[in-house]
This record gives C-alpha cells, sequence and structure tokens, in this order.
C-alpha cells in the first residue's frame, strides 16, 4: 500500500505554513500524495437534520477552511512528484463547466498531477447549499454529479462535439489547454451510500472511502470490483482516508489507534481488503506538530508496516515458487 | 508611476512557463503587481486570443507559492459568471496564501462575452450581471469583515453560517473595476477602490478619468486608483486599438502623460506568451522606455524644484 497525507486544509489554524510543512514531511518520508477536504460556507447549525455529531465534529472541523483547489495549486506549485488529491470536490455546491476549466488548469499547472475526488454531501450539508444558493441542486446532486463527471471527460479529452444533458447544454465552446492527463484524469468516488459505491467502476476509476474499518472494505470491495470487469473496465483503485490518533484510545470512529503494533495489524488487514492507499489524517495544525506526528507514524508504525508487507511478499513468492 | 505586468495567461501556447517567466520578470525588475484575465470558455467565434486559457485564481494560487514580493490581482474577473458566495472564499484563500498580496479587479463582460456566460450555465445572469457585480462587492466586504450577521440582497440570503480564516486584507481588500461603460465608472465612485481600465489612452483619460475622482470624492470616498492595461509595441506604427508604441522617445512621452494624468500603476501588455519572449519584451521594455521615462520624470521634478525655489 501507498501513503498519502491529509494536509490539514481545515481545522482552526489551517495555514499556508502548515500544508507547506505537510507536503514537505510527506514528500521526505517517500509518501505518494497530499489531499485536501472541500467545504466553502457550512452553516453553523447544520439545518433542520443535524444532530449532536454535526456541532461536535463538523463545525470543528470545517468552520475554517482553505479552499481545496486553490491549496492543492499552492502546495503544487511548491512540491514537484506528489499526486495531489480532492478529496472531495462537491460538483453540485459548484459549477461543472467552471470546475472543468479550475481542475483542468490544476493539472497543467503541476504536470498531471491530479486526483479527483467527487461527493455530493450529506444531509447535514443543506445548509451549505442554501448559503452557496445551490439548495434547488441539494435534492438533484446525485444526477448532478454524474453528468458533471461525463462533461468534464467530454471537455478534457478535446472533444468539440456539443454536450447535451440535463443540467449542461454546450453547443459552442473551446476548451483549451487541454489538462496533461486529458480524459484520463483519475476520478475517484467518494461517499458511503450504495449509490456512490454504484459509480466506482462504472463511472469513476477509484474509491475514495472514510471512516470504515478493514472489515467494510473487505465485505464491500470484492462486488465493486467483480462489477467493473463484468463492464470490461479495469480494477478500480481503492483509496481511504483513515484517522491516525497513534497511542490513545479509541473513540466513537474508527481510527488507527493505540500501540504501533496494533496499527501495524489493522494496516495489514487493510492491504489484505484491497486498500491500494492509506491517506493519513492528524489532527495537528500547526507546522511542528504536523511534522511531529507524520515522522513519528512514519517512523513506528510504516516502518514496520513495510518490512512486515514485504515479508508476507516474499513469503507468497517462496510458497508459489 | 509604478509599473505592472499584464500575465499573458491566455494565448496560443500560455503554460505554467509563461507564469514563472512574468513572475520572474516582475520581481526581478520590481514592477509591482501581475494581473491575470478570466475566460474560462469562450465560443468558437470569440476572441482567438482567449481560446486558449488557464483559470486566473488557480494560476493566482501557483504564482503566491512560487513568488514571495509581487502583488498578484485578476484584471478582471467576471463574478456573475461565478458565484460570489464561492468567489468570496476562494479570494479570501489566494489572500491568505499570498500573506495579503491581493487585488481583486472585476467587471461584467459585454455583449460579446453572452456566448461565454451561456457556456458556464449563467446565461440567466447576462441581462442583470451589473446588480449582480454590485452585490456581489457587498457581500464579499460583509463576509471579509468577519460579520455573522445574515446578508438578504437580491440574489443571496445568507443567513446561518461560518466563514474563516479571514482574508489578511479583511474588508479593505482593494476591489478594482474594469468596464468602459458609465455604469463601471459609476462603480468605481460608489463601491471600489481604484478603476482597471483596458483600451485607453491619454486621450479617453483626460475625458473620463477626473469625473470618476470627483464623485468618489462627493461620495465621501478616498481617491480611487487608477491602473492603466495598455499594450505595449516597441517601434511599432499605431494600429486600429490604442497603444503605447513608436520610437523609444514617442513611447516615453506617451508614458509622462499617463503619469501626468493620474495613472498610479501602467499594466504592460507585452506581445509574448512563451516563456523566453515573456523576459526578452519585458526586459526590453525597462530597459529601453521605462528607464528613460524615469529619468526624464526625475529631471522635470528637478527642474519643478529649481524653479520653485528661485
Amino acid at each position: 500500500m501507498e501513503f498519502g497525507l491529509a494536509i490539514q486544509n481545515n481545522r482552526l489554524g489551517a495555514s499556508a505554513e502548515g500544508m507547506d510543512a505537510s507536503a514537505e514531511v510527506a514528500l521526505r518520508h517517500g509518501w505518494k500524495s497530499v489531499w485536501v477536504a472541500d467545504h466553502l460556507i457550512i452553516s453553523r447549525r447544520g439545518g433542520p437534520r443535524a444532530d449532536k455529531w454535526f456541532a461536535q465534529y463538523n463545525v470543528e472541523e470545517h468552520d475554517w477552511i482553505l479552499e481545496a483547489l486553490l491549496s492543492l495549486a499552492y502546495v503544487g506549485a511548491r512540491h514537484g512528484e506528489l499526486r495531489l488529491g480532492l478529496g472531495v470536490v462537491v460538483p453540485a455546491m459548484r459549477d461543472a463547466p467552471q470546475l472543468a476549466k479550475e481542475i483542468a488548469t490544476l493539472d497543467t499547472l503541476t504536470g498531471g498531477r491530479v486526483v479527483c475526488g467527487v461527493g455530493v454531501g450529506d444531509e447535514e450539508d443543506y445548509g451549505e447549499y442554501e448559503n452557496l444558493g445551490k439548495e434547488d441542486r441539494f435534492r438533484l446532486r446525485g444526477a448532478y454529479l454524474e453528468e458533471a463527471v461525463a462533461l468534464w471527460r467530454h471537455l478534457w479529452s478535446g472533444s468539440s462535439q456539443p454536450f447535451v444533458g440535463r443540467f449542461h447544454r454546450l453547443a459552442d465552446f473551446v476548451f483549451l489547454p487541454l489538462p496533461p492527463q486529458g480524459g484520463q484524469l483519475p476520478i475517484f468516488s467518494g461517499g458511503r451510500s450504495d449509490r456512490a459505491l454504484a459509480r466506482v467502476g462504472l463511472l469513476t476509476d477509484g474509491y475514495l472511502g472514510a471512516r470504515w474499518g478493514p472489515a467494510e472494505f473487505a465485505a464491500r470491495w470484492p462486488a465493486i470490483v467483480a462489477r467493473a470487469a463484468a463492464g470490461g473496465r479495469s480494477r478500480p483503485y481503492l483509496a481511504t482516508r483513515l484517522r491516525v490518533r497513534l497511542g490513545e484510545q479509541p473513540d466513537e470512529l474508527y481510527s488507527l489507534h493505540g500501540p504501533p503494533t496494533r496499527i501495524v495489524g489493522e494496516l495489514l488487514a487493510f492491504e489484505d481488503a484491497g486498500v491500494d492507499e492509506v491517506i493519513a489524517v492528524f489532527e495537528a495544525t500547526t507546522p511542528e506538530a504536523i511534522v511531529h506526528e507524520v515522522e513519528r507514524f512514519a517512523r513506528d508504525v510504516v516502518a514496520e508496516y513495510r518490512a512486515r508487507s514485504a515479508e508476507r511478499a516474499a513469503a507468497t513468492a517462496a510458497g508459489s515458487a | 508611476m509604478e509599473f505592472s505586468l499584464a500575465v499573458q495567461n491566455y494565448g496560443r501556447g500560455t503554460s505554467p512557463a509563461t507564469l514563472d517567466a512574468s513572475g520572474e520578470a516582475a520581481e526581478s525588475l520590481g514592477w509591482r503587481t501581475l494581473y491575470l484575465i478570466d475566460h474560462p470558455m469562450v465560443p468558437r467565434s470569440g476572441e482567438p486570443e482567449y481560446h486558449e486559457t488557464l483559470e486566473p485564481l488557480t494560476s493566482l494560487a501557483y504564482l503566491a507559492g512560487r513568488f514571495g514580493r509581487v502583488r498578484l490581482a485578476t484584471g478582471v474577473l467576471v463574478p456573475p459568471m461565478r458565484d460570489a458566495v464561492l468567489l468570496a472564499k476562494e479570494l479570501a484563500t489566494l489572500d491568505l496564501l499570498s500573506g495579503g498580496r491581493l487585488i481583486v479587479g472585476v467587471g461584467v463582460g459585454n455583449q460579446l462575452d453572452h456566448g461565454e456566460y451561456q457556456n458556464l450555465g449563467k446565461e440567466d445572469r447576462f441581462g442583470v450581471r451589473g446588480a449582480y457585480l454590485d452585490e456581489t462587492i457587498a457581500l464579499w466586504r460583509r463576509l471579509w469583515a468577519g460579520s455573522e450577521a445574515p446578508f438578504e440582497g437580491r440574489f443571496h440570503l445568507v443567513r446561518d453560517f461560518t466563514f474563516g480564516p479571514l482574508p489578511p486584507q479583511g474588508a479593505r481588500m482593494p476591489i478594482y473595476a474594469g468596464g468602459r461603460s458609465e455604469r463601471a465608472l459609476d462603480r468605481v465612485s460608489r463601491l471600489c477602490d481604484g478603476l482597471y481600465s483596458s483600451r485607453w489612452g491619454p486621450t479617453e483619460l483626460r475625458r473620463r478619468w477626473p469625473p470618476v475622482v470627483e464623485r468618489a470624492r462627493a461620495n465621501g470616498r478616498p481617491r480611487p486608483a487608477l491602473a492603466t492595461r495598455v499594450r505595449v509595441r516597441i517601434g511599432a506604427p499605431p494600429d486600429d486599438r490604442y497603444s503605447v508604441c513608436g520610437t523609444a522617445r514617442e513611447m516615453v512621452a506617451q508614458l509622462l502623460e499617463f503619469e501626468e494624468l493620474g495613472t498610479d500603476e501602467f499594466v504592460a501588455v507585452l506581445p509574448a506568451t512563451e516563456a523566453a519572449d515573456v523576459r526578452r519584451e519585458a526586459e526590453r521594455f525597462a530597459r529601453e522606455v521605462i528607464a528613460p521615462f524615469r529619468e526624464e520624470l526625475a529631471e522635470r521634478r528637478q527642474l519643478r524644484r529649481d524653479e520653485y525655489s528661485m
């Protein structure tokens, strides 16, 4: 498995310096990618269906946030090699044609390093749709997302044919320069609904998970891979965000917690479940704290995981020889 | 009068190397600001130079990551083609990433831009684009000030929200309006911190700028800044649109006119998109025109001081 880092463009204190330090330490430890979260102007109360969790988690996590694409452009301008992940952008809160242009520009400026996670948001996000003047889209957000992906591939592939959909009608346009990755720019679906999972392998190139442990992936992933194969598509890529709380007690949401040996065991279980990339999420926001946490995790956990994983691979190879 | 660069984030061959060369030229020559245009998706029948463009906000974030001194600006951004609340967040982020170096040039486009509004799914905004821009500016100032009071306008209802982090420049973020209509000029005197003019030479500025300054004063607002975007064509004869052109001596004379008319920032449009051309043209303009202009200006000032002291 590869490792990625959720650079904290969100949470109180998120800053250019913090993102810079995150990218630098991720690159130094041979990690593959950095990922940003996307919220724009959340509702403080969360709307009628928000629960206690919303107040505790969503407001704390997202009332202070730097815009996702611009954060990646900034980090991409300063650090080469790293893949730059949107995890996830919500097309229905914005406009798909404008996003097509912004993502294409980001890919051009970073030499083709963009990975585009997409999602639609939950019931609690209705207030944010309202604040953005997009409340009419809320009930159609899934359909809008699916059309956005089709429009993006159309534009990014360089087609000058008209695009006619339910939400978009583009007859006479020029879309240049094309992103270096063209129509192959990887799009991952995020979210835990059946519909989000159904998009994987049919509409999108991968899945961006969150909050699930190895058991959930082991239960759900094989069916998705099988469906993609039945559709004649290549095996989708599986990345997941994982909160890292080294040495801590478990709390109400899934996390990599407890001593290093336990976490190494969990990582091997994720590998067995088919996960290709683990995106580590730390709570730190100051540059010093981020670097400290990533280095501790890299030293105490990732190094041991890589050694164990290589041993298992060698044993399997020897067994089959 | 300071000098700035109209970055060619448009035109055939525009690339990250174009942005890098523009930033390097501006920083090494001591120019003030980089201005980027906004044309996400013009029709095929639209101006060919806007067929190939890099999105300006993404490009400015990239430049913020590469260059630490030069100011970063849109010239101009078109809010009614986008969404004002989303833009408030994007611009606040850009100001933060650049350490408070952002200038926001805004406009609405003209009849030629209708096809682009359509391509972006914003055709309903076209007929109300001026009113939308006015409300956008009010909304931005409110959000950037850190107010959590509800905002209720004709186009926006933002009631229950959090907006952080605030941009370092807060509600004082400079907003310049572009455009040549009376409405655009009126907007400068009512709502904005400056005018971003384009295609105007000294003749138009002499006629149209002083009333803007006067109206701003009547509105109890400080004198707006004047940034003039002008094509620079060293050694070339005049063509169908205004440019600073001719011999170096003639060009210096034209710059002196801009200076006298109150231009704060001369934004040069150079005939260069490829990185090597950007560097060469910027250096040539600095050497052959700006340097003698500054000498001439210093001499004139000295002369005036001498006259007073006699």
